[in-house]
């Protein structure tokens, strides 16, 4: 079968669940924070193919939308991912120096 | 003269202030000093006015001051205006003579009291609330009067504020009267409704022409008028006013206050002309009082109480004249009554002041001897009050039963009234010497001889040590003697322009004459020398059932108690435990309180410091976000 937008869209709805998931449920920080770079490359996913699909449909050369406009977004959300990442890593060092632990439960100060 | 008309009741007001605010300060002597020249004063300006009122052309000349405008909104106006008639200014003169008198009185009685000054203040306001009631010369201005009074009755009759019994006796006077106020106010009201002003002089003139509206006035001015002087159904209260200090008793409750009521029909005569129903109604209430009341003081050994069911009594007297019309009889009486009824109370309190305040008459007895002034002058207020032959309250009762019997102008006599005030006069007269022969006459009750002291049962202070009062308590008493003695010659009636038909006068005082020396012969006879007669009487059943119906005052105070009182208490605890306690401090107070605390609760769980519940909180708001602006641009 040919490469629809649809089965793009389900990958990507499926990588961002897994990530959402892995943000929500998971008590290592570390593996949060990849969620969280999960949940990123999926929502990058979703611009590409929207970019990809839209070639193809008359009139796209019209409204200006190009292949090149979603790759230009997704090059400038890949760095600050990757800019992110490193503050969220300099952040775990400085908790883990705090708690002296990796699991996100543990670091509450409100009782509840 | 004109100019001057504001002092009357301005200086006993200025008397309160001084007494009232700075009162403590004072030596006992300059609070007594301040607190007799005010009401002193006042009558002077009262001798002044009225002697100029005598002298006018006509007997409605009048002196009239108005001081300044009270109440203005759009047609609506009361100024706090003054006036001086015939009729206000005997009023005045009473008030403060008798008040005068009275204040002199009290500087003796009431020696040694801690709340000497309050008392002179509280007298002093008294003085000045009734001034202004009487000169009053629109009716709001007479009710500010009006609820002056009560408060000042209110006050002092709870003037020994520590016992509890005082205290309520205040309450249930004030209450009572306040039934009566709104009798008052609504008559005030419909008196704005029929005739759009609310002076005196207009409504009378304006009288004739509204005889609808004149009887729903009327009645309902006259229920105020049974609230104040304590006539059926509202008397309940001075009875049990006695509680307050004997020289109270005897201006409050005796010779002013208890007379507005007598007053406000005097003063819109031509008003009550108008509605001869309702005079009807007070004739027949005043008789029926008369008598009921008068039946009461048969069996009470306590002095004052007899006193005071005597005064219902004479009000009741006073209130049939005026229902025949004859409203200037009415007053006539009031100014006797004003006398030999202040000249007995304080005489009363000369008794009690000796006795080191003892008031059961059962232990009293064979006092001439020991208090020969007191007894004299007591005799005098006594013969007074029974009708005796040329004393002053013979010529004013007589003149009553007379109208009472052969009617005046436009009414016609009732005989069955007639009669009943002469049956009650013949008691009057045998209570009133029946208390004369308990206290004065007879032998001593109060203490055993010295032999006797181990079996006798009586309580009281040894005869010895009973002394005459003070001069300050016994020159009042002289002057008011004199006055019940000459008193009946002064013809007020005629001062005040009634002119009565005489035929059958000469008869009626006869008459008068009889009954009351018979009432005093038998009560004398039988306290004296046949006491046998009575205790048979007493054995006997019909005795017996009259004689608790005398004492239990004839159940009017246990029917108000049951039908009133009772359901009005079960209405307070109701509204006090269900109302204020369980709906209010429960339900709504600690309601509100805990409804907080456990929303408190609930939301606490939104912040537990795990950073994934903040995380899916995210998504659910980002979701939410998502879905509305879906929801909008597809719509």
């Amino acid at each position: 079968m040919s490469l629809s937008l649809d089965l793009c869209l389900y990958l990507c709805t499926a990588i961002f669940s897994i990530g959402v998931y892995g943000v929500l449920s998971r008590q290592n920080i570390i593996v949060i924070l990849m969620s969280l770079e999960l949940m990123l490359n999926g929502v990058n996913l979703a611009i590409i193919s929207f970019g990809r699909y839209f070639i193809t449909v008359e009139g796209a050369e019209l409204s200006g939308v190009g292949a090149s406009t979603s790759q230009v977004f997704v090059i400038i959300v890949l760095a600050i991912a990757a800019a992110e990442a490193a503050v969220g890593l300099a952040i775990l060092l400085a908790v883990y120096r705090r708690w002296r632990s990796t699991r996100v439960s543990d670091m509450r100060l409100l009782k509840g | 003269m004109d100019r001057w008309i504001f002092l009357i009741p301005l200086l006993p007001f200025l008397g309160f202030l001084v007494n009232g605010l700075l009162g403590r300060r004072l030596s006992d002597r300059a609070v007594a000093i301040i607190g007799c020249a005010a009401p002193a004063g006042a009558f002077a300006v009262a001798v002044a006015a009225f002697a100029q009122v005598l002298q006018g052309e006509s007997s409605t000349h009048s002196l009239s001051q108005e001081l300044w405008t009270w109440i203005e909104a759009g047609k609506l106006k009361v100024s706090f205006a003054l006036t001086i008639d015939r009729l206000s200014g005997i009023m005045c003169l009473v008030v403060t003579g008798v008040g005068s008198l009275i204040h002199v009185y009290s500087t003796g009685y009431m020696k040694g009291d801690s709340g000497y000054a309050r008392f002179f203040a509280y007298l002093n306001l008294f003085m000045a609330a009734m001034l202004v009631l009487v000169t009053a010369d629109n009716i709001v201005l007479m009710f500010l009067g009006w609820e002056g009074v009560g408060l000042c009755s209110y006050l002092l009759i709870g003037f020994w504020y520590k016992g509890l019994a005082n205290c309520s006796a205040g309450i249930k006077a004030f209450v009572v009267n306040r039934i009566g106020d709104l009798g008052f106010l609504l008559g005030i009201f419909a008196i704005w409704a029929a005739f759009g002003t609310f002076e005196f002089k207009a409504i009378n003139d304006a009288a004739g022409s509204a005889e609808g509206a004149a009887f729903w006035i009327c009645l309902l001015l006259f229920i105020g008028a049974c609230g104040k002087s304590a006539q059926i159904p509202l008397y309940v209260w001075l009875p049990d006013a006695m509680a307050g200090p004997t020289p109270v008793s005897a201006l409050i409750h005796a010779a002013t206050m208890v007379t507005s009521g007598v007053y406000l029909l005097a003063r819109l005569g031509p008003l009550f002309d108008a509605a001869p129903g309702v005079l009807a109604i007070v004739a027949t209430i005043g008789a029926l009082t008369a008598l009921l009341a008068a039946l009461i003081a048969f069996s009470q050994n306590d002095i004052k109480k007899v006193l005071a069911y005597s005064t219902v009594s004479q009000l009741g007297y006073m209130f049939l004249a005026a229902g025949m019309g004859a409203y200037s009889v009415a007053i006539f009486h009031l100014v006797t009554h004003a006398f030999f009824k202040a000249l007995l109370f304080l005489g009363a309190g000369a008794v009690i002041h000796s006795l080191h305040h003892e008031q059961d008459m059962r232990q009293m007895g064979g006092l001439r001897h020991r208090l020969p002034w007191t007894f004299a002058l007591f005799l005098i207020g006594a013969l007074a009050l029974s009708g005796f032959p040329l004393t002053a309250g013979f010529f004013s009762k007589d003149e009553i039963l007379h109208v009472a019997h052969s009617g005046l102008g436009t009414v016609d006599g009732r005989t069955i009234l007639w009669i009943i005030g002469l049956i009650t006069a013949l008691f009057t007269a045998f209570y009133t010497f029946r208390q004369v022969a308990l206290v004065f006459l007879g032998s001593y009750r109060g203490a055993p001889e010295p032999q006797a002291a181990e079996e006798s049962a009586a309580l009281g202070l040894e005869l010895e040590k009973v002394e005459e009062s003070p001069l300050s308590m016994r020159v009042p008493l002289l002057a008011l003697a004199g006055l019940s003695l000459a008193g009946g010659f002064l013809a007020i009636p005629h001062f005040l322009g009634l002119e009565i038909p005489e035929d059958g006068k000469l008869a009626g005082l006869i008459i008068g004459g009889i009954v009351s020396l018979a009432g005093i012969g038998a009560a004398l006879a039988i306290y004296l020398r046949f006491p046998s007669i009575l205790e048979r009487f007493l054995a006997s059943p019909p005795g017996k059932r009259i004689y608790r119906l005398s004492t239990k005052k004839f159940y009017v105070d246990d029917i108000y108690q049951a039908l009133i009182v009772r359901p009005l208490n079960s209405l307070a605890e109701l509204s006090f435990y269900v109302v204020d306690r369980l709906i209010i401090d429960i339900l709504l107070v600690h309601g509100s309180s805990f409804a907080v605390g456990a929303i408190g609760h609930l939301l606490r769980r939104l912040q537990d410091g795990r950073t994934p519940t903040y995380a899916a909180w995210f998504l659910l708001g980002a979701i939410v976000v998502l879905g509305m602006t879906l929801w909008m641009a597809g719509g």
